[in-house]
């Protein structure tokens, strides 16, 4: 087989950016970022809004015990987003879709486990009393935490773009809700599952949203280089 | 028989390590590194695009993109592991992305059989037939199960990293890799008998 030349283009685009790169931690310890951000966050959701009220009823393990295993499971889920975005590393479809549900379910059954230890704030409607503001408000501590997870994405090279940025997405609400739970003293089933629930998943489906926009640079960068080299091939003959 | 396993065992890791030396000497910065990176696995690749998307031309733009990726993603190389896997998990996703556009724009860029390059053909198979007659049988082959056998059997890698560079499991690797062999000896066997 004759050895396959290096194409010109590739040759420029490599001489032009030598610059000597480090390689990444692995994900497990680049998702340390995240603790840090956790911790800074349940201290600013103390300060600002105070320890929610039932928290003598729950006990120190059900109050800070349920914050951390959630703040585990997302952490594990963007641990595995960003061995997804390192090439030949990930955990594979099937693998993710098993760690969402498993977190998930750890999310009902601590939902429930919390509801029976306390009554928590009785609400007339608890469905619909304070749930889209617990959802906001969830929601942007999980943006800010999403906003940190992105940008370990970025630094690497997410091959399947939109599996890293579902479990990226689906992990910071995990952590958001752990947070939050230092905060939301409505233990009622309907109100936690429905809106707690909603904004991990609208985390989750953003970060879908950002792998999908990731995918569709590359393919347009993909793209362009193509019509780039075909018009080169074309100018040479 | 044994020793020459032995053989081709310590010639690959030899291969493994030297790959891995030239994959840190590219970190670090130094371009014939790359040159001689591109040297030792451009050829592979691009047969391994080649029986991908069974069209040579095509196989020669994605081999370049897979480089493009390569190198912007150098940094996420972890000299600890296979070089190997970790460019052909690239090259794989490259082919995946342009599968993706081709739908879109509802291009088609298969060749027919007649006119399919010269595709790379597992050691295991080339005493079932002739090389010629191998190679289209392969190009039969679903993509998923032709992958999994080009990588592991032709490519030496191992069915972990096989797994890892498709993103399916081990034992989904082992499964494609073995179904795709007994779908050829099937396939040469019906051939052999007309």
């Amino acid at each position: 087989m004759s050895p396959t030349p290096l194409p010109p283009a590739l040759r420029a685009a490599v001489a032009s950016d030598l610059r000597p790169v480090r390689p990444l931690a692995s994900p497990a310890r680049r998702t340390l970022a995240l603790f840090a951000w956790a911790a800074v966050a349940a201290i600013l959701v103390l300060a600002l809004r105070g320890l929610r009220s039932d928290a003598a009823e729950l006990g120190l393990l059900l109050t800070w015990g349920v914050v951390l295993a959630e703040v585990a499971a997302g952490a594990g889920l963007v641990a595995l987003a960003l061995a997804e975005a390192v090439p030949a590393r990930g955990p594979g479809r099937g693998a993710a879709l098993l760690a969402l549900g498993g977190a998930a379910a750890l999310f009902v059954v601590l939902a429930a486990v919390t509801r029976r230890a306390s009554r928590g704030m009785e609400v007339d409607d608890p469905l619909l009393s304070f749930g889209p503001s617990c959802a906001g408000l969830q929601g942007f501590i999980g943006l800010t935490a999403f906003a940190v997870a992105a940008l370990l994405v970025l630094r690497a090279a997410p091959l399947r773009a939109r599996l890293a940025g579902l479990l990226a997405g689906a992990g910071t609400g995990f952590l958001a809700e752990g947070v939050y739970h230092l905060d939301c003293p409505i233990t009622h089933l309907s109100h936690v599952l429905v809106w707690h629930g909603s904004a991990i998943l609208l985390l989750a489906l953003l970060g879908f949203a950002f792998g999908l926009a990731l995918e569709a640079r590359e393919r347009a960068r993909m793209e362009r280089r193509r019509a780039a080299t075909a018009t080169r091939k074309g100018g040479e003959r | 028989m044994v020793r020459a396993a032995t053989i081709r065992a310590l010639s690959e890791n030899e291969a493994r390590e030297r790959l891995a030396k030239l994959m840190v000497a590219y970190q670090g910065g130094d371009e014939s590194a790359f040159e001689s990176l591109y040297g030792e696995l451009a050829g592979p690749v691009r047969a391994f695009l080649a029986s991908l998307t069974r069209n040579a031309a095509r196989a020669d733009d994605l081999l370049q993109e897979t480089f493009f990726h390569v190198h912007r993603a150098r940094q996420t190389y972890d000299p600890t592991r296979s070089a190997k896997a970790w460019v052909y998990a690239i090259a794989h996703n490259v082919f995946l992305m342009a599968c993706r556009t081709d739908r879109r724009r509802g291009r088609n860029e298969e060749l027919p059989a007649d006119e399919l390059p010269d595709l790379p053909v597992p050691a295991e198979a080339e005493s079932l037939a002739s090389r010629d007659l191998v190679s289209r049988a392969l190009a039969t082959l679903p993509v998923d199960r032709r992958e999994a056998l080009l990588l592991h059997h032709v490519e030496g890698l191992s069915f972990q990293e096989v797994g890892a560079v498709l993103g399916v499991t081990t034992m989904a690797a082992k499964l494609r890799s073995h179904r795709a062999m007994g779908q050829l000896r099937e396939l040469l066997s019906r051939e052999g008998a007309r």
